[in-house]
């Protein structure tokens, strides 16, 4: 079309509002690009991470013997693995030379583990990557440096397992593939070809056989369905079958959080960007009511100038996706050499093909959705408006106003869905987008009836200012919306950050656990406390455990809810199995270290008249579907002991303290038999040592499981979260004040006109000057306050449901970005005012 | 008759009250005829004008240009016919300001769909005195330069009528009476139908026929 | 219900049965992993009854327990008045490397007290995998032998006899018995206790 032209260069005409708008979508798009570097990045670090745990991709366990060919065939029908290795893993008693013996976990490998990560081993004082051939030659073997004491040891010295003499070659100095889940026993590594020498492993033996599968694979989901797809081809129950994110419940627990998180920061920043757009778009086309009008005169028809007013938006939609596409391809190289060393993981600066497109698409029918509604209102032009001069009939919403308002709200909530990969959680951040819409729109009418009703100030500009906002209400009212919702999401991702890192906190390093203890017999209880307080120790949190069966759920044997019959599927088998495990109890008055009360009343002292009340964790109460009010019958020992839930406790579980399920109040369960379970505080070098030996001397039963190396994996990855958590929300800060700084900048401009006619009327220039300053006060204080209001009700929301932590009320931002919003504004509009005043009025009225 | 109107009213909605700013206007207008409308402000002058036109539909009545009843277009052919057989010069010119002269002229050309649009174009301001204005913006041009924009831009189509609104309403006297004696001139040698509204007597009197209008009703 | 009241009913009801059995335990006795009443104690309740109907049995069995628990467990089991104490403790003892001096001890001890109650005593014999080595099984395996002697008392040399090791009649995680595997338990223990009453 020949036309298109003209509409090229009356978007070379309003250069401002191209540029912001450009910038505005660009911004909200890049941000998009960087988050989903960022993403990938973090999901890629994780993933490499529980690939190492594992040492391969993916895995197959039994207490059996594995078959080869079966598994072949199995694999040769569905995907062929890479590489594949074999794994045994057992217990035993192990003696040193001098006859000192000592529990162990034997792991016996092949040559080629692990597949990912490595073995660090110290020999002859050095530290090298362990080569696992070496230890199929011979029969030699590395062991846990605490095996050294343990078992009276030294390097080149030997040890006997089973019934067969191994050197000890090497002590392991960092184990990549430790696994996640830790051992009671310190590991030796031996040979899978040794193994059968010792003969531990025969008729009556208990050992752990795996299988571990390096695949490549593009998409994650590939593996899943290899599991499922194997699970269904071998249906064999005792067999476990998982990729490498199974390995790790906390890893991908904090992956989820950070999908969700990451999800819920892109789509807020595209909002974001999606709001100063419409804002922006809406002033410039009431801009161009009037050429719109001599295009009709000309013989144009509604339809056509629609066409070519979304083909406008659509060009500037391309163009702030190539832009972002840019800034993807060449800041994002160089953000890898800025971060590099900052980051506690390599930023993958790939982008994904998928991402390419998603962004193309964004940009250009994101730019229509952006405008649709506005352009709807195009149909309202008539071309008589160049004889009459009213304008007001095209603000009128008529239907395509709503229609594409309506399929906006439908693609914002399709993305929400597809970036978080579920229904509920894409609809939730919807619907909370739409109230938030709604409650800042009710807010701002209220505000424009109390301004109308209340004189607050006397003085003369104060007037005009409040009669300026009250007598355009669409006007002002979509000011309000648009700063006030900008506002919000600026907020918003730092109010969730606060919540999400609480969940994260971790107690002080000397807080964090280095053992627990079990097992403890009442009657030992004063010779451990004579042991901790040679070594100097505060024994953290520890707990009496009571074991007890669940009989009875409100009078209702607890045996009627499960399924009966012989044929039970394996997830029936293993919920059976769930459900019919004994639990352990404890009794306490009171929290402990990072426990909260959920919901209810916190636990009476037992006081002998009334049926006691008990405390359960969340997670437990759900999945044994219980609520407040309901009564479980105990059976211990042989006793019934009932009581009543009268309270759902949180458990922090980053606080790495051993928690029950199930409480009760002290007085109840006293004389219960029981044991006592305790922690250790981070103790270390020779103290942990000989304090282990103590223990093992004079309490011979009470194990003792060395949590250190797991406790210090998990931190680093939260470390890495909490990083990851603190970048996102600053890009979104800066995409959020990017944002309002457009929307503000636009604003001061359009007021030219009537800085122009007050001059004309002799208004002095102080005049001109307080009656703008109370304007933008009026607009700033109201519309970033009920941002930051709303931002609350929507954080405690999404804290709430999502990421199911404590709402924390965050106040640093919220001020700090108040204030900021104020003043930025207030001298954007100074300055915008003043370079007004020193043009003379009739040039400005003559535009 | 080039131009026939029979029963014509025009009724607004304003609030609770209805306004009839047309009423019963039945005219005729012959072919190479100028005729001038002439009423105070607030007469339905322009209302008359806006319906003639096209950019307005009528309540009630009907209008026959050059043969088309143009009440009973859609609005989509009665764009068309906006485009070909009708054009306009309004009193504050509205010319789109982002657009040189040529390309003012050249739009009309290109929404009607024409060939030629360059030539065509440049004809139409050679004829109207701006042939060496031709890549300036309207804001630098004076206001009689730009009307005589708006009228190449109305004429370029060679519509069989011209309708102008207080063409020279936002000029200076001197330039007013250059601008109208540029419309009386084209009209003339093009043969077109010129209807003038306007409140001013002593122009309206240039024309071979005057209407007056007053509450919306022919006197 | 409470505590207090319960036990106050536990000790009032426990004159009126003829026998009461105790099974002091761990997961094996607790039937870990399957359901309450299908657990051996109570399989063996169920056989027993059709001689005995006023015989009641109390399944004591705790997972994880060790025989460190045993003399503090069987003073509280005491109080319900039991006429037979099945003892099958040990097993975690040796998965978890104890010393079996100290096992030993704590199983004397625990005997000891049921002796000096005039409870009659079973010891159940417990061993461990063979892969914890041969010398720890042996010495592991000898406590028992060596404890049925001293004291005289009715030994089960192996309560997991023709169960532990075969896949059919043990839960997916190879150590704990399924519900076929404690009716072959029941078999096994079955005679021993019937000789006793």
């Amino acid at each position: 079309m020949r036309l298109i032209k003209y509409f090229v260069s009356q978007l070379i005409n309003n250069r401002s509002f191209s540029l912001l708008f450009i910038l505005n979508l660009a911004i909200g798009l890049s941000s998009f690009v960087t988050l989903d570097v960022f993403k990938n990045s973090i999901s890629t670090s994780i993933n490499s991470k529980s690939k190492l745990l594992l040492g391969a991709d993916f895995g197959l366990s039994s207490r059996q013997p594995l078959l080869d060919d079966k598994f072949n065939t199995a694999f040769d029908e569905l995907k062929q693995p890479d590489a594949e290795t074999s794994i045994v893993e057992t217990f035993s008693m192990i003696a040193g030379p001098t006859g000192q013996s000592r529990l162990v976990q034997i792991k016996a490998i092949e040559e080629d583990f692990p597949f990912y990560g490595d073995i660090t081993i110290n020999k002859d004082n050095k530290n090298q990557v362990g080569v696992a051939s070496r230890l199929q030659n011979a029969e030699i073997a590395w062991i846990y440096p605490e095996l050294l004491i343990q078992l009276n040891v030294k390097i080149g010295e030997k040890i006997k397992i089973g019934q067969t003499e191994f050197v000890v070659k090497a002590i392991v100095e960092n184990d990549s593939a430790e696994g996640i889940t830790t051992s009671m026993a310190p590991r030796v590594y031996i040979g899978l070809k040794n193994l059968e020498k010792t003969q531990l492993i025969q008729f009556g033996s208990v050992a752990w056989y795996s299988k571990l599968y390096k695949i490549e694979y593009e998409d994650f989901d590939q593996l899943i369905d290899l599991k499922l797809d194997l699970k269904d081809k071998l249906s064999e129950p005792s067999l476990q079958i998982y990729t490498h994110k199974d390995v790790s419940e906390q890893t991908s627990r904090i992956l989820k959080y950070l999908n969700d998180f990451l999800g819920l920061v892109s789509i807020a920043a595209l909002f974001l960007s999606a709001i100063g757009g419409a804002f922006l778009f809406r002033s410039y086309l009431i801009k161009q009511i009037k050429p719109i009008g001599i295009y009709l005169s000309l013989g144009m028809t509604n339809k056509q100038v629609f066409l070519l007013q979304s083909l406008q938006l659509l060009m500037l939609g391309v163009i702030s996706a190539l832009l972002s596409l840019i800034f993807g391809f060449t800041l994002s190289p160089l953000l890898k050499v800025i971060t590099q060393g900052l980051l506690p993981f390599e930023l993958q600066t790939q982008l994904q093909t998928g991402t390419i497109y998603l962004i193309l698409i964004l940009g250009c029918v994101g730019s229509i959705l952006i405008g649709a509604p506005i352009l709807s209102q195009i149909y309202n032009i008539k071309p008589n408006i160049l004889l009459r001069n009213q304008t007001t009939q095209f603000l009128k919403r008529n239907f395509g106003f709503w229609l594409s308002l309506f399929i906006g709200l439908v693609f914002l909530w399709a993305l929400s869905v597809w970036q978080a990969d579920s229904v509920n959680t894409g609809s939730l951040f919807t619907g909370l987008f739409i109230l938030a819409g709604l409650l800042i729109t009710g807010f701002a009418y209220s505000v424009l009836y109390l301004l109308k009703t209340f004189n607050l100030f006397k003085s003369l500009s104060f007037k005009w200012a409040v009669r300026d906002i009250v007598r355009l209400p669409f006007s002002s009212i979509s000011i309000f919306l648009s700063i006030g919702l900008g506002m919000l999401l600026l907020n918003l991702i730092p109010q969730i950050k606060a919540s999400i890192n609480y969940e994260l906190t971790m107690p002080k390093d000397s807080k964090l656990p280095s053992f627990f203890m079990f097992d403890i017999q009442e009657d030992q209880m004063n010779a451990l406390k004579d042991i901790t307080k040679k070594y100097n120790i505060d024994l953290v949190q520890t707990s009496p455990m009571v074991r007890a069966r669940l009989k009875k759920i409100n009078n209702k044997d607890f045996k009627d809810l499960q399924i009966d019959g012989e044929n039970l599927n394996r997830e029936q088998q293993r919920r059976q199995m769930s459900r019919n495990r004994g639990y352990n109890l404890s009794y306490r008055n009171g929290l402990g270290i990072g426990e909260s009360i959920h919901k209810g009343t916190p636990l009476n002292e037992y006081d002998h008249s009334a049926m006691t009340g008990i405390s359960l964790e969340k997670r437990f109460s759900e999945r044994l579907d219980v609520k407040i009010g309901d009564v479980l019958l105990f059976d211990i020992q042989g006793v019934e002991v009932e009581g009543k839930i009268v309270n759902i406790r949180k458990v922090q579980w980053t606080t790495f303290q051993p928690n029950f399920f199930i409480l009760f109040p002290d007085g109840v369960l006293n004389e219960a038999p029981k044991t006592y379970i305790s922690s250790v505080p981070k103790i270390s070098g020779k103290i942990k040592q000989d304090f282990q030996n103590s223990v093992v001397k004079t309490l011979p039963n009470v194990s003792i499981i060395d949590v250190t190396r797991l406790v210090k994996r998990i931190k680093g990855i939260i470390q890495q979260m909490s990083w990851a958590l603190q970048f996102m929300t600053i890009i979104c800060l800066l995409a959020g004040f990017l944002v309002l700084f457009s929307i503000t900048n636009y604003q001061a401009r359009q007021k030219s006109k009537d800085i122009a006619l007050l001059k004309s009327l002799g208004g002095s220039f102080s005049l001109i000057r307080s009656f703008f300053n109370w304007q933008v006060l009026i607009v700033t204080v109201f519309s970033g306050l009920f941002g930051v209001l709303v931002c609350f009700i929507l954080s405690y929301f999404l804290s709430m449901l999502l990421f199911d932590s404590k709402w924390i009320v965050e106040l640093q931002t919220p001020i700090l970005s108040v204030l900021g919003l104020i003043l930025v504004s207030l001298l954007i509009s100074y300055l915008a005012t003043n370079k007004s005043l020193n043009i003379k009025a009739s040039k400005l009225l003559n535009d | 008759m080039i131009i026939e109107t029979k029963q014509l009213n025009k009724t607004f909605v304003q609030g609770d009250s209805q306004i009839q700013a047309v009423k019963d206007v039945s005219m005729q207008v012959k072919d190479g005829e100028t005729i001038s409308i002439i009423g105070k402000s607030g007469s339905g002058k322009t209302t008359l004008l806006s319906l003639l036109t096209g950019l307005e539909q009528a309540t009630t009545g009907s209008i026959t240009l050059n043969g088309n009843t143009i009440t009973a277009m859609s609005e989509q052919e009665l764009a068309q016919y906006r485009a070909k057989e009708v054009g306009i010069v309004f009193q504050q010119f509205h010319l789109i300001p982002h657009l040189t002269a040529l390309e003012n002229v050249s739009l009309s050309l290109e929404i009607a769909g024409t060939d030629d649009v360059q030539e065509k174009a440049k004809n139409a301001l050679k004829l109207v005195g701006l042939e060496n204005r031709l890549d300036h913006l309207p804001s630098k041009l004076s206001g009689g330069e730009n009307q005589r924009v708006a009228i190449a831009r109305a004429i370029v189509n060679e519509p069989k009528i011209l309708f102008a609104d207080e063409p020279s309403g936002n000029l200076d006297l001197e330039t007013g009476k250059k601008v109208m004696d540029l419309i009386f001139d084209i009209c003339q040698k093009q043969g077109m139908t010129l209807v003038l509204v306007t409140h001013d007597q002593q122009l309206a009197q240039r024309c071979q026929r005057q209407v007056q209008i007053s509450n919306g009703q022919m006197i | 219900m409470k505590l207090f009241f319960v036990l106050a009913l536990f000790i009032f009801i426990a004159p009126l049965h003829a026998k009461k059995i105790v099974f002091l335990g761990d997961s094996l006795t607790e039937g870990y992993g399957i359901p309450l009443d299908k657990a051996y104690p109570k399989l063996i309740e169920k056989e027993l009854k059709k001689s005995f109907p006023k015989l009641t049995v109390v399944n004591a069995g705790s997972s994880g327990s060790t025989t460190a628990s045993a003399l503090s467990r069987l003073k509280w089991l005491l109080k319900s008045k039991p006429d037979i104490l099945f003892i099958a403790l040990g097993g975690n003892d040796g998965l978890r490397g104890v010393n079996v001096n100290a096992s030993e001890t704590n199983l004397q001890q625990a005997i000891d007290l049921a002796k000096n109650n005039n409870v009659q005593v079973i010891l159940a014999g417990v061993r461990i995998p063979m892969n914890y080595g041969e010398k720890y099984r042996k010495n592991f395996e000898n406590i028992f032998i060596r404890l049925a002697k001293k004291n005289k008392i009715t030994f089960i040399p192996y309560l997991l006899k023709g169960v532990a090791g075969v896949k059919e009649l043990n839960l997916p995680d190879g150590i704990h018995p399924n519900v076929k595997g404690h009716e072959v338990i029941m078999k096994n223990t079955l005679p021993t206790i019937k000789k006793l009453l």
